[in-house]
């Protein structure tokens, strides 16, 4: 499944607060993305159902 | 008027043999415009005397490279013989040598060509440049002048003093300050550890400006120092370059969820801090992937709230976890965040003890940079964002130097106009994304 930056960093700073385990597995992706990457990176594809049922669960509703 | 071709011949360790022909090529590059007559042990033939054709070959050169690496140093053939017949030759004003540094040679300085001026010009070693292209591009320029200058003047040169006492003496000073700096090594101090080739350098210092207890001060990196830092000028760009593509993304996506916002004016307050967090999150990793690396830095930034300062984000990566909650909270009044907000500049930690408030991750971050933006304060003139970047005991020997470049040259100056370019475009987008508003808002 596939999440916008803004998606994946407001998780990251979701699970960041309150201390999450997923803290981890996001921040992993977050950085392989954006560090390998020559070319700005918009969206993160996350493959793992759990961790993209809990970046859903993070987004606040705007 | 057709150019005398000059003889150079290149001494070198076979480990270097790579950079030996890269350098090869760019003397061929040079050779377009100033002819030159390159040899180097390569063109010795079958059957011939190595030693009689290094000899015969030197004896014939109008300029000797040396190309310097430990292991150019450590080797007996380049170190005991050519060196010697090229300084000989050298003496009697028969030739140039040109110490080209390819890597870090410790006690450069106190070894037989110290005192000859060395390629690349700032001292930095030829394989530290990214590409190495670069450093030899930048000797090959030096070359250049130096041929210029023997076309026009002849050589001139000043005796290499070689008395074995004189370089005892030189070993002794070193020793001396070796061993001080190891009886000094548990001592904490302000100033910038210097290893011994460090201090010898004295001649080539570099002087920052850094505020030190509250007052604007220069302080020397040598150069040694200066050409073991990662290439700021190269983060700087690439962060830049991160920066800008952050910014616009941001600011899209801030404008395209506006009219998602909740009606309700305290949820939308909140909604627009979330915003704001994830832009400073991005810059937070944005620097320490730049210039130091994510997992031994951490970057933070406090707000003002209730008058104090008080966590907001933290980046990533860093491998002790912090919750923005996590971080000290700073007084308003007192302390570092105060003083650079005062002074509007960066302040460094370790020059500035006297400022520092201790907190509750002190046994982690050992040094750490402290900067406030100048836009954006509330009556009393404090900034109502801080920026810390901090280095813990495994990168802390390593960066230092680059938090001290960090704050001469202004980064803090560099991330302000980066926020105040968010904040003014999603205020024209959004007129209540106003900064004052949205810090007081809670994150949890």
């Amino acid at each position: 499944m596939y999440f916008t930056r803004f998606e994946m960093i407001n998780a990251i700073l979701s699970a960041q607060d309150n201390g999450d385990k997923e803290y981890y597995d996001l921040m992993r992706i977050y950085q392989k993305n954006t560090q390998d990457s020559e070319t700005f990176i918009k969206s993160f594809l996350v493959t793992d159902l759990e961790l993209a049922d809990y970046i859903k669960s993070s987004y606040f509703a705007t | 008027m057709k150019k005398k071709i000059l003889k150079c011949s290149i001494s070198y360790s076979h480990e270097d043999l790579p950079i030996r022909k890269r350098f090869n090529t760019h003397l061929n590059v040079i050779s377009r415009t100033h002819p030159l007559d390159v040899w180097c042990d390569m063109k010795i033939t079958l059957g011939e005397d190595i030693n009689e054709s290094i000899k015969n070959n030197f004896n014939k050169s109008d300029i000797i490279f040396l190309l310097v690496s430990p292991d150019f140093v450590d080797s007996a053939n380049c170190f005991e013989t050519e060196i010697n017949m090229a300084i000989e030759r050298h003496n009697k004003n028969e030739c140039l040598i040109v110490p080209i540094i390819i890597s870090e040679v410790v006690n450069l300085n106190a070894l037989p060509f110290g005192s000859l001026e060395r390629a690349p010009k700032n001292g930095r070693p030829v394989k530290s440049y990214r590409p190495y292209d670069r450093g030899f591009a930048e000797v090959a320029q030096q070359v250049i002048e130096m041929i210029d200058k023997f076309y026009k003047n002849g050589i001139n040169n000043t005796p290499i003093n070689t008395n074995k006492d004189s370089d005892k003496n030189v070993n002794k000073k070193v020793n001396k300050k070796v061993n001080n700096k190891t009886n000094n090594k548990t001592k904490k101090t302000n100033n910038i550890e210097l290893t011994n080739n460090e201090q010898n350098c004295s001649s080539s210092v570099v002087k920052y400006r850094v505020v030190q207890e509250g007052e604007l001060k220069e302080i020397a990196i040598p150069q040694g120092v200066i050409s073991k830092l990662p290439d700021y000028h190269l983060s700087t760009v690439k962060f830049i370059q991160k920066m800008e593509d952050i910014l616009n993304n941001c600011t899209n996506d801030y404008i395209e969820s506006i009219n998602r916002f909740s009606r309700r004016k305290a949820v939308a307050d909140r909604q627009r801090l979330v915003k704001f967090r994830t832009f400073l999150f991005e810059i937070a990793n944005s620097i320490a992937d730049c210039y130091i690396g994510t997992f031994n830095t951490r970057v933070h930034f406090r707000r003002l709230i209730d008058n104090q300062y008080k966590g907001l984000v933290v980046s990533g990566g860093s491998n002790t976890a912090t919750k923005a909650s996590d971080l000290t909270i700073m007084p308003c009044n007192s302390g570092m965040i105060y003083i650079s907000g005062r002074l509007g500049y960066p302040l460094i930690r370790s020059y500035n003890e006297s400022h520092h408030m201790s907190g509750q991750n002190d046994n982690i971050w050992v040094e750490h940079l402290t900067c406030t933006f100048k836009d954006g304060s509330n009556a009393q003139g404090a900034p109502f964002l801080s920026m810390g970047i901090s280095l813990n005991e495994t990168t802390v020997r390593t960066y230092k130097n680059t938090l001290r470049i960090m704050a001469y040259t202004r980064l803090d100056i560099i991330v302000g106009q980066y926020i105040n370019r968010f904040l003014n475009k999603c205020n024209q987008e959004d007129k209540n994304f106003i900064l004052s508003d949205i810090m007081v808002k809670s994150f949890k």
